[in-house]
C-alpha cells in the first residue's frame, strides 16, 4: 500500500525533479569545466615554472663559473696591486728617494722633540 | 567496388600498424641495446664528455710583519709548455723561443724532439716574456697559470722568510717551518661542461680544497731594515767573514729582527751559494767569549759568593792556572768585582768562577738555556755544546768563566741576556705572532712563554748595574753608550779554533756585543756578532759601535724619548719658579741639564712669549705637559697667563704668530 502511494507521488513530482536535476547538472558541468581549466592552467603554469626554474638553474650553472672566474681575476689583481704597493713601500727604495732625490737627512739630536702624550 | 575499397583501407591500416609496430620494436630494441646492454660503456663515455677534471692549486698564504706589511706573497704568473707534435715549423720555433727565453737552442731541441706530448719550456716567467712568445704565434706553444712567490723587500729578512721552490713547497726558513700551514690543500674536482666546452658549476669535491693560511710575524720590517743596512755596512768595512744581529723584546721573547751576512735575495735564490741561505743566528755556534760573563756574574751574585766591592787580584795580566796561562788585554792589579765586569778581566772572571765552583756554574749555564735548543719556530736550530760537568778538565772552569770552551748560538746568548734584562725570566723566543686561516679567522696566537726563572729580580737588577758600568766611560763597551739613555751591555772578543791546527787561532776572532736599552726599562735587547773582522778585533771597537748605531736608530724609530739626567740643584726650584716667570723668554736657550719636571712641585707657569714652537715643545716635553699649539711663528699669547700656579691636568694653550705679522 505504502509502496504504491510512494510510486504515485514520485511520478507526480517527476517534472519538478527533472528540472532541478537539469539545473544541477548544468552547475556541475560548469564546475567540472572550471576545475578542468584550472587544472590545465595549474599544470601548464607548473610546467612553465618548472621549465623556468630549470632554465634559471642552467643559466646559473653558467653564471657561477663566470663569476668565480671574475672573482679570481679581481683577487689576482688585488694581490698584484698589494705586491706593487709593498715593493714601492720598501724602506730601501724610500730611503734612496728621500736621500738621493729629495736631499733629505736624518734629523740630528735636538732637531726632534718628543711631545709628551699625557700618559 | 565498395568491398575493394574496404579491403584496400584495411590493408593500409594493417600496413601502418606493421610500420608503427616494427618502428616501435626497432626503437625498443635499440633502447634496450643502449640502455641495458651498452649502459655502462655509454654512461662512461657520456660522463667523460660532460665532465672535466679540474685541479685547483691553492693560494700559498702571505707572510706579514707585526705591522701588517707584506713580506711574502704569491701571484699567478704564466708557465710556458710545448706540445711538440703540434708544432709545424720546429726550426723557427726553436730559434725564436731560445732567443726570448734566453736559453740554449740545442737544449730546447733535445727536449722538443723527444716523444713526449708535453714539455715544460720555462716555468713562472715574467709577463714581458709571455707577451713576446705570444707574438711569435707558434702553434703548439701554450701557457698555464701557476702561483709564483714574491718577496717585495728583496733581501730583507731573507734568512728568516726562506723561500719556496717551483712546486710552491717551502725550502728554507719560515716557508719551510710553516709549510703545512702556508701551502693549503690542493683541490681535485669534477666540473660539468656543455657541448661547446663551457664549464658548468659544481660543488662536488670542493670541500677538500682550501687556500693556505697567512702568518703574522713578530718581526718589525723597519727594525729589520735598520739592522740589515748597518750590519752590511760594517761587514763590508771590516772585511769580516760574516755577521749576525738579533733584536729581541726581553719581556716577551718576541724576535724583532734577525740579520745575517752574507745575505741573499729569496726572489732569485738559485743564483746564490747554498751557504748564503744559512740563518747563522740559529744554525751556527761559536765560543762567545766575554759576552758570556754576565751569566757568570749572575750565578755568582745569585749564590751570594760575591759583592760589588769584593776585590780580586788580577795578577798583572798573566795568571798561571792549571799549567795554562790566562791573559788579560791590559795589566790589572787589584780590581773590584764591579771593575772586573767593567774592564772585562779574564783573570778576575776565572777567580770568580773558582769561587763559584764548576757544579754550581754548570747548573746556571744549563738553566740559562745553553746546551739546549731554544725551541724557536725556525728550522735547523742547533743546541751548542756544553759538555757535562763530569768531563770538565781542571782548566775548563777557568775558560768557561770567560766564555771559551763552550759553544752557543747567537739566539741562546741573546735569550740569556734578555733574562737578565727582564728581571730573571728566561723567555722562549718566537717569531710567529698570529696564524690566520683562509677565511680570515685567527686560528693560532702565540703568547710569551716563560721557560723558567733563572735568577731573582734583585740579582738581575745588580747584573744590569754591572753591565751599565761596562758601557760607561772607561768600560770596554763605552762606544755603545747612547746620549740620553741608560745602556747596559757586555763586550766579547773570542778566539776561534783553527780547524787545521785544532788550536786557538791568533788572528781569527769573533767580536761581539750584547746589551739592552733603556737599562732601567728595557724595550729591546741586541746581540751583535762579527765573524773574523780584519784589523782590530775587539768587541768594544767593532761590535759596540754597531750596537750604538742600531740601538739609536731603533729608539728613534720606536719614538722612545731620551731621559735627561736630572741634576739636582738647590737653586733649581727657585730658578724655575722665580726667574723665568714673568720675564719674556725671547733669548731662551735650552739647557740640557735643567730640570723642568714639575712632578710633585708647586710652581708657576712660565712665560713663553717670543719662543718658537720647537722651544715651547721642548719645555713641554721636559715639564711633561701637553700644550695645544695655535698658529705658527713665535709665541704671542698663552693660557694660563704667566705666573699662574701650575695645576696638573689643566689645559695649556700657546698662540703663535709669524714674526712679520
Amino acid at each position: 500500500m505504502d509502496k504504491q502511494k510512494l510510486k504515485k507521488k514520485s511520478i507526480q513530482s517527476f517534472p519538478v525533479t527533472f528540472e532541478v536535476n537539469k539545473r544541477k547538472t548544468g552547475a556541475k558541468k560548469g564546475r567540472i569545466a572550471f576545475i578542468t581549466i584550472l587544472s590545465i592552467l595549474m599544470v601548464f603554469s607548473g610546467s612553465l615554472l618548472y621549465v623556468w626554474s630549470r632554465l634559471r638553474a642552467v643559466n646559473l650553472d653558467y653564471e657561477i663559473p663566470r663569476q668565480i672566474q671574475l672573482q679570481r681575476k679581481l683577487m689576482q689583481l688585488n694581490t698584484r696591486l698589494r705586491l706593487e704597493a709593498a715593493t714601492l713601500k720598501s724602506h730601501e727604495r724610500i730611503e734612496s728617494i728621500a736621500k738621493g732625490d729629495l736631499g733629505m737627512v736624518v734629523p740630528k739630536r735636538g732637531q726632534t722633540v718628543v711631545i709628551y702624550n699625557g700618559n | 567496388m565498395g568491398i575493394k575499397r574496404i579491403k584496400w583501407l584495411r590493408f593500409r591500416i594493417i600496413l601502418i600498424c606493421i610500420v608503427f609496430f616494427s618502428s616501435f620494436l626497432a626503437i625498443f630494441v635499440k633502447g634496450y641495446q643502449l640502455q641495458v646492454l651498452k649502459r655502462d660503456e655509454l654512461y662512461k663515455r657520456a660522463y667523460m664528455q660532460q665532465r672535466r677534471n679540474i685541479t685547483q692549486q691553492p693560494r700559498r698564504g702571505n707572510i706579514y710583519d707585526r705591522r701588517g706589511e707584506i713580506l711574502a706573497t704569491s701571484v699567478d704568473v704564466k708557465s710556458i709548455y710545448a706540445q711538440p707534435n703540434r708544432i709545424n715549423n720546429l726550426n723557427y720555433a726553436l730559434v725564436n723561443l731560445a732567443r726570448v727565453l734566453d736559453t740554449d737552442p740545442h737544449k730546447l731541441e733535445k727536449s722538443m724532439v723527444s716523444n713526449k706530448s708535453f714539455v715544460w719550456l720555462k716555468r713562472k716567467v715574467f709577463p714581458d716574456q709571455v707577451e713576446k712568445i705570444r707574438k711569435l704565434e707558434i702553434k703548439g706553444i701554450e701557457f698555464v697559470l701557476e702561483p709564483r712567490r714574491f718577496y717585495p723587500n728583496r733581501e730583507l729578512a731573507g734568512h728568516l722568510l726562506g723561500f719556496s721552490g717551483l712546486d710552491s713547497r717551502g725550502l728554507e726558513g719560515i716557508e719551510l717551518f710553516y709549510d703545512d700551514y702556508l701551502k693549503g690543500k690542493i683541490g681535485r674536482f669534477v666540473v660539468g661542461r656543455d657541448g661547446v666546452g663551457r664549464n658548468l658549476f659544481t660543488e662536488k669535491g670542493k670541500d677538500s680544497f682550501f687556500d693556505g693560511g697567512d702568518l703574522v710575524l713578530t718581526l718589525d720590517k723597519g727594525i729589520q731594515y735598520i739592522v740589515e743596512k748597518r750590519l752590511k755596512k760594517l761587514v763590508q768595512k771590516t772585511r769580516a767573514k760574516g755577521g749576525t744581529v738579533i733584536v729581541m723584546e726581553p719581556q716577551t721573547g718576541a724576535i724583532l729582527a734577525i740579520a745575517n751576512q752574507p745575505d741573499f735575495n729569496p726572489n732569485t735564490f738559485w743564483s746564490y751559494r747554498p751557504s748564503n741561505f744559512r740563518n747563522r743566528a740559529v744554525t751556527d755556534t761559536f765560543e762567545p767569549g766575554s759576552t758570556f760573563k754576565p751569566i757568570l756574574f749572575a750565578a755568582a751574585m745569585e749564590e751570594g759568593i760575591v759583592k760589588e766591592n769584593d776585590l780580586f787580584f788580577c795578577e798583572n795580566g798573566q795568571y798561571e792556572y792549571h799549567n795554562k796561562v790566562i791573559h788579560d788585554v791590559k795589566k790589572y792589579g787589584w780590581l773590584s768585582f764591579k771593575d772586573v765586569a767593567k774592564f772585562s778581566s779574564n783573570i778576575g772572571a776565572t777567580k770568580i768562577g773558582e769561587k763559584l765552583g764548576k757544579d754550581s756554574y754548570y747548573i746556571y749555564i744549563k738553566n740559562f738555556g745553553f746546551g739546549n735548543k731554544t725551541g724557536i719556530d725556525l728550522p735547523g736550530e742547533r743546541s751548542g755544546q756544553v759538555r757535562s760537568v763530569r768531563s770538565w778538565s781542571n782548566v775548563a772552569l777557568g775558560t768557561a768563566s770567560f766564555g771559551q770552551g763552550i759553544t752557543v748560538t747567537a739566539l741562546q746568548l741573546v735569550c740569556a741576556v734578555s733574562a737578565v734584562a727582564n728581571g730573571g725570566n728566561l723567555m722562549k723566543p718566537y717569531l710567529v705572532k698570529e696564524m690566520v686561516d683562509h677565511k680570515g679567522q685567527i686560528t693560532g696566537r702565540m703568547y710569551p712563554e716563560v721557560v723558567r726563572r733563572v735568577i731573582s729580580e734583585k740579582t738581575a737588577s745588580r747584573v744590569v748595574s754591572l753591565m751599565e758600568e761596562v758601557v760607561k766611560k772607561g768600560g770596554t763597551g763605552s762606544k755603545a753608550a747612547i746620549s740620553g739613555y741608560r745602556v747596559a751591555g757586555k763586550t766579547g772578543t773570542a778566539q776561534k779554533v783553527d780547524t787545521a791546527t785544532r788550536k786557538y787561532s791568533k788572528d781569527k776572532y769573533v767580536s761581539s756585543f750584547v746589551g739592552f736599552v733603556p737599562a732601567d726599562e728595557p724595550r729591546f735587547s741586541i746581540l751583535v756578532v762579527i765573524d773574523e773582522p780584519k784589523g782590530v778585533p775587539y768587541g768594544g771597537t767593532v761590535a759596540a759601535p754597531l750596537f750604538k748605531e742600531i740601538a739609536s736608530e731603533i729608539l728613534y724609530y720606536l719614538g722612545i724619548p731620551p731621559k735627561v739626567e736630572i741634576v739636582k740643584k738647590e737653586s733649581d726650584h727657585k730658578l724655575y719658579a722665580g726667574s723665568k716667570v714673568g720675564r719674556p723668554l725671547t733669548d731662551f736657550v735650552f739647557e740640557e741639564d735643567q730640570d723642568w719636571n714639575l712632578e710633585g712641585r708647586e710652581t708657576l707657569f712660565p712665560n713663553f712669549s717670543g719662543m718658537t714652537i720647537r722651544q715651547v715643545l721642548k719645555v713641554a716635553e721636559r715639564m711633561k705637559i701637553v700644550i695645544e699649539i695655535v698658529g705658527s711663528g713665535r709665541a704671542v699669547d698663552q693660557k694660563p697667563k704667566p705666573g699662574t700656579i701650575f695645576e696638573a691636568g689643566r689645559k695649556f694653550q700657546v698662540k703663535f704668530q709669524p714674526s712679520s705679522a
